[in-house]
């Protein structure tokens, strides 16, 4: 078999398998399992599995999502998020589609602590949501905006892919963070706006008027908590104190002691924390699991060094060989996992375009190039038919049909995608905070 | 005829150095001495799944054919192998890989024994590079918070006043540049990779005449029944391009890799390079003895006579080093 | 099936309070590494191995509420019937998977207990995370074979 047909063959059965409804994480599995043992040989694929699981499970790297995913969870039982949810939906209210546009604020406020967009998702979404509903939102609208929202704790700094993309890619993550804040602080303009034009040209999804409470000095302070976690997590990261991988825990702690210092905790809402932690982390892992299998059948088909190869051999303009692997970047991010996406494809285009000459210094495309890989991150994890944001989002508003979810986020898929061209050409955009980095 | 094909595996990203001269070119000549007939399914950076700690096993267990990693990795699982990450123990990359190799056929001949093992080698001397303070004397470590590349130095740094900090290797230009850490130990060829030479101002080598301050150990080893599978004249070119010779090159070239990595510091304004004479080594060494009689006694718990397994790696690099001149820095 | 999610419940309960004192425990270092000095060298090694263990103690409880994600876009005109008979598939492929890695783990596990390996600083033994993770991940295959078996009563809540 060639590897092109065993390629199209591994693809194929996952997506059939993911089309009959088949766990994501099992399609990849079961694809990859097929794909490995096709080209290794059962007794390979066995012993790899021997380690597999601890490999993918007990890693330093990865820690920080189970983390952030149990910072998340202390946040809204201990009401920390629900208090800047109030906080940003009486700044927004004056506004139409105020609460949607105070989602997105929350999510970015909340992004800002938490590197990881299934997290920021899920916390905003549980306090967000019902509000929503409450005042006459759409399903559609306010699942769209939560699932857009969610990517914003990856594309505001701290950010779980970039830490990944740094450690493949041999780049400092300081300078990689501060090449995000930019990009982030568009991509939340980009949605409000996204917002503002859709409540007005598609009617009927947000009421004309949000009766939200005035903002009061004592709900103000609802957003002491997180203002405090915040100085204390990049304090600390950018104080010298400790590392982005150690804020992780640091700002789970802190989280912890301000639920327990509001008072709000009890052991039954405790033991509702590692539930949900359970489910959110359990679920991420179980792709990742079955992205390996994946990843490591097709390696092994050395297709994608092929593709390397063939694009590398077209002759096309540096900016042009970029575009193409987005492009390929954006068509893979709808069907996989994102972060296995840049575990499987870093190491093979990486080279490739610090090999071409965009009039940059190589430290500054690498950088650059960072930002628009996690670009089409984001993208992915709002592009059906696998988002896994989309997903997770719909999965907590039950009564919301998944197309219609998918529906809602097309605006802000729009947004992602004008942002991702205005990075694309203009680098500048992305480079020039981290001439100020070390 | 039979003609195979190996996957080479390894943790390495595909720029670096250690990919680029080491394992390419290795794999480059196995397979012109082979002519053509033994081809590589190269996959740096972890492509096929696992971690750097998993390598060994996967060799081990035929998901691979070869791979070359850390054995320090796993702690106890290669006790023997740890005394040439011993402070002090060598000065020159080449002839302690060379020693190592030997080491291990007559003294621990059963350390990696569910492999065909192909190299054994060491990287060059590990040195000290520090963010606002010169080290010049063991007393300047004080308070310092440094990086520890192994386990044992970790501990010699600990012993040594600093406080050692644990960390992967991708974290120390973030570490660095915000103050997390103070500095790290490293060798020169290692600089570039993680930018140590734009983000720490000072640099203190050892004068190769007292020994430098650490080295770390590799392994390249291939599946046993994939190597037995080899048609006699194949196994001949692995032969031929295994075991204390290559061990050596490898050694050697990856000593020869450190040059670059110092002039690239050099060529950064205001940079210090200090050598450390060899008297106040001898400050260094009294502080850092401790870990070498610990080592010593763990072995002893473990079965094995420390102080035999110490006094022979010593005379082996000893051995292997006479003749050769001991590598001046660039 | 009570007594698995009972079970299951457990698992994540214990896996939740490991994550929270780890935290709380890096903490600690980290306030000693920059005050007086101590530190609990390779701290980040016991983070590695702890979120390894929590991670498969979640698992029995994402799949007893079935958490783990479906793509619901291509049957979402399909009956009600017909989607619970194919999550049922779904139930026991997962099942299956999570055997084979249960199975394969506990030879992982073995293994590192003969090697003796340990984590690169501070020398913690690998073969405690293989026996932490080996159960739950059986728990959960075995949840999966009884949910694809016996169909799926209502989402179960706390
Ligand atoms: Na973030
Ligand atoms: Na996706």
């Amino acid at each position: 078999m060639s590897p092109i047909v065993l390629t199209l063959l591994i693809f194929g059965i996952m997506l059939v398998l993911m089309a009959v409804r088949v766990p994501i994480a099992i399609s990849m599995f079961t694809a990859g399992a097929v794909g490995y043992v096709a080209q290794a040989g059962w007794l390979p694929l066995a012993n790899f599995l021997n380690t597999q699981a601890f490999a993918r499970f007990a890693s330093y790297d990865l820690s920080v999502i189970p983390l952030f995913i149990l910072m998340g969870n202390f946040a809204t039982q201990g009401g920390i998020s629900k208090a800047l949810f109030e906080v940003a939906s009486s700044i927004m209210s004056r506004f139409r589609g105020g609460l949607a546009m105070a989602a997105v604020m929350a999510s970015a406020a909340f992004g800002a602590i938490c590197g990881s967009s299934v997290a920021t998702a899920a916390t905003i979404t549980s306090v967000a949501l019902p509000e929503m509903k409450r005042h006459g939102y759409s399903g559609r609208l306010a699942t769209g905006t939560l699932a857009a929202g969610g990517t914003l704790g990856i594309l505001v700094p701290p950010s779980v892919p970039l830490v990944i993309y740094a450690i493949l890619a041999e780049q400092n993550i300081a300078k990689l963070f501060a090449a995000a804040m930019i990009p982030g602080l568009i991509a939340v303009a980009g949605y409000m706006i996204a917002i503002a034009i859709y409540v007005r040209v598609v009617p009927g999804h947000a009421p004309a008027h949000d009766d939200a409470p005035r903002l009061t000095g004592r709900s103000a302070l609802g957003v002491l908590p997180i203002a405090i976690i915040f100085t204390i997590v990049f304090g600390g990261i950018y104080g010298g104190l400790f590392t982005p991988t150690e804020g992780a825990a640091v700002g789970a702690a802190s989280t912890f002691i301000a639920a327990l210092l509001r008072g709000e905790m009890t052991w039954r809402k405790f033991k509702h924390c590692f539930y949900a932690t359970a489910e959110g982390s359990a679920m991420i892992f179980m792709i990742f699991l079955g992205a390996d299998l994946m990843n490591a059948a097709l390696a092994l088909t050395q297709v994608p060094n092929q593709l390397a190869a063939v694009v590398g051999g077209w002759g096309l303009s540096p900016l042009m060989v970029v575009g193409a692997i987005l492009l390929f970047y954006v068509v893979l991010g709808a069907v996989m996992d994102e972060l296995s996406m840049i575990l499987l494809t870093i190491p093979i285009f990486f080279p490739l375009v610090m090999g071409l000459d965009f009039g940059l210094p190589k430290e500054s495309v690498a950088i650059w190039f960072g930002i628009m890989v996690l670009m089409t991150v984001g993208f992915g994890l709002l592009a059906p038919p696998v988002g896994l944001n989309v997903y997770i989002v719909n999965g907590m508003a039950r009564d919301v049909p998944i197309a219609e979810s998918y529906r809602g986020v097309m605006p802000f898929l729009i947004s992602d995608a004008l942002r991702t061209l205005l990075l694309l050409f203009f680098p500048a955009i992305s480079l020039w905070l981290v001439k100020y980095i070390g | 005829q039979q003609s195979v094909t190996l996957k080479f595996h390894t943790f390495m990203p595909p720029q670096s150095n250690v990919w680029l001269t080491m394992h390419k070119a290795w794999m480059d000549k196995v397979e012109k001495a082979s002519n053509g007939r033994i081809k590589f399914e190269a996959y740096p950076a972890m492509q096929l799944g696992g971690t750097p700690v998993q390598l060994y096993d996967q060799a081990k267990d035929g998901v691979v054919d070869i791979v070359w990693t850390l054995p320090g990795n796993t702690a106890g699982r290669f006790p023997r192998i740890e005394v040439f990450e011993l402070p002090f123990m060598m000065n020159n990359a080449e002839a302690t890989s060379k020693a190592y190799w030997e080491y291990v056929q007559t003294m621990a001949p059963d350390e990696f024994k569910d492999t065909q093992v192909l190299a054994l080698h060491v990287h060059g001397p590990g040195m000290f590079h520090t963010k606002d303070k010169l080290v010049k004397t063991a007393a300047d470590l004080r308070g310092m918070k440094l990086r520890g590349p192994t386990r044992q130095i970790t501990k010699m740094l600990g012993y040594l006043g600093a406080t050692p900090v644990g960390m992967p290797l991708p974290g120390i230009p973030d570490a660095l540049s915000k103050g997390t850490i103070d500095g790290c130990v490293i060798p020169w060829e290692v600089v570039p990779s993680v930018k140590v030479h734009e983000l720490t101002k000072f640099h203190s080598e050892f004068d190769p005449a007292g020994g430098a301050l650490y080295t770390t150990t590799f392994v390249m080893a291939m599946n046993k029944a994939k190597y037995n599978s080899l048609a006699p004249d194949l196994k001949k070119v692995i032969d031929a391009n295994s075991g204390l010779a290559t061990s050596a090159w490898l050694g050697k070239v990856q000593q020869g890799n450190d040059p670059a990595g110092r002039k690239a510091a050099e060529a950064v304004k205001d940079t210090t390079i200090y050598t450390i004479p060899a008297a106040e080594a001898q400050e260094f060494k009294r502080k850092a003895r401790l870990v070498e009689v610990e080592w010593a006694e763990d072995m002893n718990k473990r079965g094995f006579d420390g102080k035999k397994l110490l006094e022979g790696a010593r005379a082996l690099i000893d051995k292997h080093g006479k003749g050769g001149a001991p590598a001046r820095k660039a | 099936m009570r007594v698995l999610e009972t079970l299951a419940k457990l698992c994540a309960i214990l896996a939740g309070v490991l994550l929270t004192v780890i935290t709380l425990m890096i903490c600690v270092s980290l306030i000693g590494r920059n005050t007086v000095g101590w530190t609990l060298v390779g701290d980040f090694e016991l983070t590695g191995v702890a979120a390894g263990a929590a991670i498969a103690m979640f698992m029995p409880w994402c799949q007893v509420r079935r958490a783990n994600i479906i793509v619901d876009f291509f049957t979402a005109r399909a009956s009600d019937r017909t989607n619970a008979a194919l999550d049922r598939v779904g139930a026991l492929l997962l099942g299956t998977a999570m055997a084979l890695l249960a199975w394969r783990s506990t030879l992982g596990g073995l293994n590192a207990w003969t090697n003796n390996s340990g984590t690169m600083m501070m020398g913690f033994p690998e073969w405690v995370v293989y026996a932490a993770m080996v159960p739950p991940l059986a728990l959960t295959a075995l949840i999966g074979v009884v949910q694809a078996l016996r169909g799926f009563g209502p989402r179960p809540g706390e």
